[in-house]
């Protein structure tokens, strides 16, 4: 189902750094031999360089949606790897990012359920 | 909690547990917290891992639930708002409701932590209408993202919205899911200052998926288990409630009571 969103600047800029992250993490695994893994961690970072790409209204479909929400998920892994005494800064500015992804997943679902009407 | 066996081992010895605990009070409800069928909450995953375990119709006819981030998977998560039904689940449209537990004197509200609930959303507004008109005064909520955890995921901050409304109303227990481990907290504010007059949230996410450990400490927690595949058994009555956390091989690993809210009465 393919809904049209309307994205606020912070969530934006939180898939555009989102995307930079998990490609970076794509090609280390990669390099690892994690091959599925690193295709999957690719496909996100696509997924939300075209929502990027969209500007303010973009139009995200079902899977599209599963993308940002992975996104999230892998994108907690990094905060927690970086939840120490040097580096906890970036934890919690990563933890924003995550925030504002999982705003536009729930806004998906909330469209989607009035739509399934 | 169901889904294929290997990434899904405890759900069978879950659904037995909760098949002995319902044999024993037969009147007794069972709350489902999301993420029921893995990994999309598709028809043909509910068909196949649900319906053996969970599903099976002694068990299905006492549940009620909330939907998960992964029932939302498919679109606007039909299959799950399918297979529970409208008057235990909602619908597409309106995916949170609420139900009075006349026996206990209690008032149970199931909310949908996966969509818009912040204060200007349907949800919200739903919610205070709902809260001023309910009959009974203790209050018991189920959605699936915890605001607190300290296992996979940690704290979400968008259930502050619901945790503002419950606690102005003077709400009691909070049941959560999301994360794969069992987490109690000590009752608390909204803004996580304790007070025994506050809310008091669990973690059940040990229905199961595969566990996941602890990946921080969280201010309130007083017990957690990382290891336990298991139930949680509440028996609520109008002046107090009890919780017992339950694992697979009916050893009670938590358990405690205490008298409901007096605040403002």
């Amino acid at each position: 189902m393919e809904i049209s969103l309307t994205l606020t600047p912070d969530e934006q800029h939180a898939c555009r750094r989102a995307a930079a992250l998990l490609r970076a993490l794509s090609a280390g695994l990669r390099e690892i031999g994690t091959t599925q893994e690193s295709e999957a961690c690719a496909g996100y970072a696509v997924t939300l360089d075209a929502i990027v790409a969209s500007g303010e209204c973009c139009a995200v479909n079902a899977d599209g949606k599963v993308d940002v929400e992975q996104a999230g998920f892998i994108l907690e892994g990094i905060r927690d790897g970086l939840d120490n005494a040097d580096l906890d800064e970036g934890s919690d500015f990563v933890q924003r990012d995550i925030e504002r992804l999982n705003d536009v997943v729930f806004r998906y679902n909330a469209a989607a359920g009035k739509a399934a009407g | 909690m169901c889904g294929p066996p290997r990434k899904n081992p405890g759900a069978e010895a879950t659904a037995a547990l909760a098949r002995r605990i319902l044999k024993a009070h037969p009147d007794a409800m069972i709350l489902a917290l999301g993420d029921n069928a893995y990994n999309r909450g598709k028809h043909d995953e509910y068909r196949e891992h649900y319906t053996p375990t969970w599903g099976q119709s002694d068990l299905l006819g006492r549940t009620w639930c909330c939907p998960g981030n992964h029932d939302y998977r498919t679109a606007a998560a039909t299959p799950y708002f399918e297979y529970f039904g409208e008057q235990r689940a909602g619908t597409p449209q309106r995916s949170y409701y609420s139900l009075p537990l006349p026996a206990a004197g209690w008032h149970l509200l199931s909310l949908n932590s996966e969509i818009d609930q912040d204060a200007h959303s349907a949800q919200l507004q739903w919610l205070r209408q709902d809260l001023a008109a309910r009959r009974y005064q203790p209050i018991v909520a189920i959605w699936h993202r915890p605001r607190w955890g300290s296992g996979a995921h940690r704290d979400s901050k968008k259930p502050r919205w619901f945790l503002n409304e419950l606690h102005a109303a003077r709400g009691e227990l909070v049941l959560n899911g999301h994360a794969h481990h069992y987490e109690r907290f000590a009752p608390q504010r909204p803004d996580q200052i304790p007070d025994p007059q506050g809310l008091r949230q669990f973690v059940v996410g040990t229905g199961g998926r595969k566990l996941t450990g602890r990946t921080k400490d969280t201010p309130n927690s007083e017990y957690a288990r990382f290891d336990k595949f298991g139930v949680l058994k509440l028996t609520l009555r109008p002046d107090a409630y009890k919780w017992e956390f339950i694992d697979v091989d009916d050893r009670v690993l938590d358990t405690g009571e205490q008298p409901v809210n007096q605040r403002g009465r």
